[in-house]
C-alpha cells in the first residue's frame, strides 16, 4: 500500500469524505500526526467543508428540471421535428406513392389508348417514342425506391 | 470517474439525440442538478446566484448537447460548462457573504461555540472568495465537489501539475490568512 507523502496527499480528501478503506484512513491518520503540511492542507479542506451550501429545496429542483426542458429543448427538438416531419414515413411516403401510382397508370392507360387508337389507324409507332416513355417510367419507379429508402429511416440516422 | 456512469451518461445522451428521447435527457438533468447547483454555489457565494446559474449552465449544457464531443466524460463538460457560467455571472459582482448568527442570543455557552464556528466559516469563506480564480477553482473542485487531480485539470484546460500547484498556493494562502486564534486544530 502507498504511504509516502505524495500518496497520501492524493488520498486526502477520500480521507476527509470518509470513503477509504480502514487500512488506508489508519495510514493517512498516522502520516498526518507526523507531517505538517499534510495536516495543514487537511485542517484547511475540513474547515472549507463546514461552510454550508444552503439547500434550494425539492421544489427548486423540479421546476429547474421543467425549465431547462422547455427552454433548452425548444430548440434542439424543433431540429429534429423538422426532421421527422420530413422523412415522417406514413404520411408523406403514402401521398407520394399514390401520386406516382396514379400517374404512372393514367400515363399507361393514356399510352396504351393511344397505341391502339394508333394501331387501328395502320400508324407505326416511332421506336424512339417508346424507349422515352419506358425510361422516363423506369426513372420514376427509381424515384419511388429513393423514398422508400428513406422511410427506413437509414438516411436520418446517419444525418443525425 | 466511475467507467459505468460515464457510459451511462453516454447512452442517455444518444438516446435524445438519436431518438429525440426526452427522458432521457430528463434523466440526465436530474442526475446532475444538484452537483450544478452546489458548483456554482461555491463560485458564486450566494444561492439565488448560484439558481440562476445552474439554469443557465444545463440549458447551455441540453442546447449544446450536440457539440459534445466525448473527449472527456459528459460530467467533466458539465463542470466546465457551470464554472465558465458561474466565471461570467459573477465577473464584475462582489461576492456575497451571508450574515450569521442574528439570532443568538448572548450568554448561552453553545450560542458562543455557535458564534465562534460560523464567524470562522465567514471569515473563511471571505478568503476563499478573495483567491484568484483559477486557485478558487482548484479548491472548489478538489475540496468540494470531491474531484481527483485528472477530473480538475480537465474541467480547467490545464495540465495536473498547474492544479496541483494552484491548489497548493490556496491552502497555503487561507492558512496564512486564517488569524492564529482561528486555527483551532484538532485532527
Ligand atoms: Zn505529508
Amino acid at each position: 500500500m502507498k504511504s509516502g507523502h505524495d500518496e497520501i496527499k492524493d488520498m486526502l480528501h477520500g480521507y476527509l469524505h470518509g470513503t477509504l478503506t480502514k487500512d488506508a484512513s489508519a495510514l493517512v491518520k498516522d502520516h498526518l500526526s507526523c507531517c505538517d503540511e499534510c495536516a495543514d492542507e487537511f485542517y484547511i479542506a475540513g474547515e472549507l467543508l463546514k461552510i454550508e451550501a444552503p439547500d434550494p429545496g425539492v421544489s427548486y429542483y423540479n421546476n429547474l428540471t421543467k425549465a431547462v426542458l422547455d427552454t433548452a429543448s425548444v430548440s434542439v427538438a424543433n431540429r429534429f421535428n423538422l426532421w421527422k416531419y420530413l422523412f415522417r414515413p406514413v404520411p408523406i411516403a403514402a401521398a407520394v406513392s399514390l401520386c406516382l401510382i396514379i400517374f404512372i397508370l393514367s400515363f399507361g392507360i393514356f399510352h396504351s389508348g393511344h397505341i391502339q387508337y394508333a394501331m387501328q389507324n395502320n400508324i407505326t409507332m416511332d421506336a424512339a417514342a417508346s424507349d422515352e416513355a419506358m425510361y422516363s417510367l423506369l426513372e420514376e419507379e427509381e424515384y419511388g425506391d429513393g423514398l422508400a429508402a428513406d422511410d427506413s429511416g437509414d438516411d436520418l440516422t446517419a444525418m443525425l | 470517474m466511475d467507467e459505468d456512469s460515464r457510459s451511462e451518461d453516454n447512452r442517455l445522451i444518444d438516446a435524445y439525440l438519436d431518438g429525440g428521447n426526452e427522458s432521457a435527457i430528463e434523466e440526465l438533468i436530474v442526475k446532475y442538478r444538484k452537483e450544478v447547483y452546489l458548483t456554482a454555489y461555491r463560485v458564486a457565494g450566494d444561492m439565488e446566484e448560484a439558481k440562476d446559474i445552474t439554469q443557465k449552465a444545463l440549458i447551455s449544457a441540453v442546447s449544446e448537447l450536440r457539440n459534445f464531443k466525448r473527449k472527456s466524460a459528459f460530467k467533466t463538460w458539465l463542470y466546465r460548462i457551470t464554472v465558465n457560467a458561474a466565471l461570467n455571472h459573477t465577473r464584475g459582482n462582489a461576492y456575497k457573504t451571508v450574515e450569521l448568527c442574528e439570532t443568538i442570543q448572548s450568554g448561552e455557552r453553545g450560542a458562543d461555540v455557535c458564534l465562534i464556528e460560523k464567524e470562522r466559516a465567514r471569515r473563511l469563506k471571505g478568503l476563499l472568495a478573495g483567491l484568484p480564480p483559477r486557485q478558487r477553482l482548484s479548491v472548489i473542485l478538489r475540496v468540494y465537489r470531491g474531484l481527483s487531480l485528472a477530473e480538475t485539470a480537465a474541467v480547467m484546460e490545464c495540465s495536473e501539475g498547474a492544479v496541483k500547484s494552484h491548489y497548493h498556493l490556496a491552502i497555503n494562502k487561507l492558512k496564512t490568512a486564517m488569524p492564529a486564534d482561528m486555527q483551532g486544530k484538532d485532527l
